[in-house]
């Protein structure tokens, strides 16, 4: 996308043969149809740097390796061959850091809370969240025992709520293209300051990088 | 090793364990279920030379400790922990070898059976965790369960959960 569709033919633009629209359409912010700029760019597209910026993080979300619970087990079956998840784009990163968004895949409990907001913290900006299943969003059955928090928002700020106990992959499927949704009107966000320097104090008390 | 016969072996094998701790351990208190299950009571003074006694006794060797559990007995103030046997050369021989001990946080404890089964040192990690049973002679007694800094023992009846209530994060007011 994006380039003149004719290859091979040096650095000449190719003459348009009547009929065909000089600029594609990206999305509504694209260049007007009655913009002279049309008529000097063929085969170019126009449009801000945020959406060409949205257009390849909603398409390539890649999420955590990380499963909590009976959860996880759908998550991976949403990720093999039968409903496949590389089509969208999105498969599991090993590491936070080459992370984009996390699955929170069943029950949390306070030990592993902390466990998840380092998890977090060492995420890459722009992230995002997903709370998958009712354990998840709410602490679901286990709500109201000694252990358990009761849904990871009060841990760590959550973009998705996926209900269901556990949700069919399909509904995990959903949710992915609900984030895609939530993805593509992202603005150029930057790292709130105060956080980021808290990030950095905090990991070299740690003695790692932020 | 006829399924059959086994409620039929399990009493044969309760009983002969039960003429044994007669005469060797007068202070333990016996009763053979209706099921075969030998259920033996006994003081705290007595628990390890009784764990010895049935770990090595011929030819029904209590040898698979397959589970330690506590009972907490609100009302009579005790906390009682069960130590559930099992006999390898035998799987028909069953015990629950059981203890009590003083309901009192500050009191609570049993000596560590750990010496015995070694298999005990994390099931009387699990009892130390939620009843707060102190084991006397175990060689790591930490939470296993819960975080480390988890106030309380939560499967004690008079338990209460003192978490401050929680809070939803958003991306504004989120501290990394």
């Amino acid at each position: 996308m994006g380039v003149g569709r004719r290859r091979g033919r040096g650095n000449k633009l190719p003459r348009r043969p009547k009929g065909v629209r000089l600029v594609e359409k990206l999305d509504s912010h694209s260049v007007p149809e009655k913009s002279p700029l049309r008529k000097v760019l063929p085969g170019v597209f126009m449009g801000p740097v945020r959406q060409l910026f949205n257009w390849g993080r909603r398409n390539s979300l890649w999420y955590m390796t990380f499963g909590l619970a009976c959860c996880a087990i759908e998550m991976m079956a949403a990720a093999a061959a039968r409903w496949d998840f590389d089509r969208f784009g999105s498969f599991f990163r090993a590491s936070p850091r080459q992370a984009d968004f996390m699955f929170i895949s069943g029950t949390v409990n306070e030990k592993m809370a902390s466990r998840i907001k380092l998890l977090y913290d060492q995420m890459a900006e722009p992230k995002w969240i997903l709370a998958m299943g009712a354990c998840a969003c709410t602490g679901g059955p286990f709500t109201g025992t000694y252990n358990v928090v009761p849904g990871i928002d009060k841990v760590i700020p959550v973009d998705v709520y996926l209900p269901g106990c556990p949700p069919r992959p399909e509904a995990l499927i959903d949710a992915l293209l609900q984030l895609q949704k939530l993805v593509g009107q992202e603005g150029l966000r930057a790292v709130p300051r105060a956080a980021a320097e808290r990030a950095a104090e905090r990991a070299a008390e740690r003695g790692t990088t932020p | 090793m006829n399924a059959t016969n086994l409620p039929a072996r399990r009493m044969v094998a309760g009983e002969a364990l039960q003429n044994l701790l007669a005469s060797r351990v007068p202070s333990a208190r016996t009763t053979l279920r209706p099921d075969g299950e030998l259920e033996v009571r006994v003081p705290a003074t007595a628990l390890v030379a009784t764990a010895r006694l049935l770990a090595a006794a011929e030819p029904l060797a209590l040898n698979y400790l397959s589970c330690v559990s506590g009972v907490d007995w609100l009302e009579r103030g005790r906390i009682e922990v069960v130590y559930t046997l099992h006999s390898m050369p035998d799987p028909a021989a069953k015990v629950s070898l059981r203890v009590e001990t003083d309901r009192e946080l500050s009191l609570a404890g049993v000596p560590s059976l750990t010496s015995v089964w070694p298999t005990a040192g994390y099931q009387e990690r699990e009892v130390f965790d939620l009843f707060g049973v102190k084991f006397e002679g175990h060689p790591d007694l930490r939470r296993i369960l819960l975080g480390e800094s988890f106030v309380g023992h939560p499967l004690r009846k008079d338990f209460l959960d003192q978490r401050p209530p929680h809070r939803r994060v958003t991306r504004e007011d989120y501290q990394p």
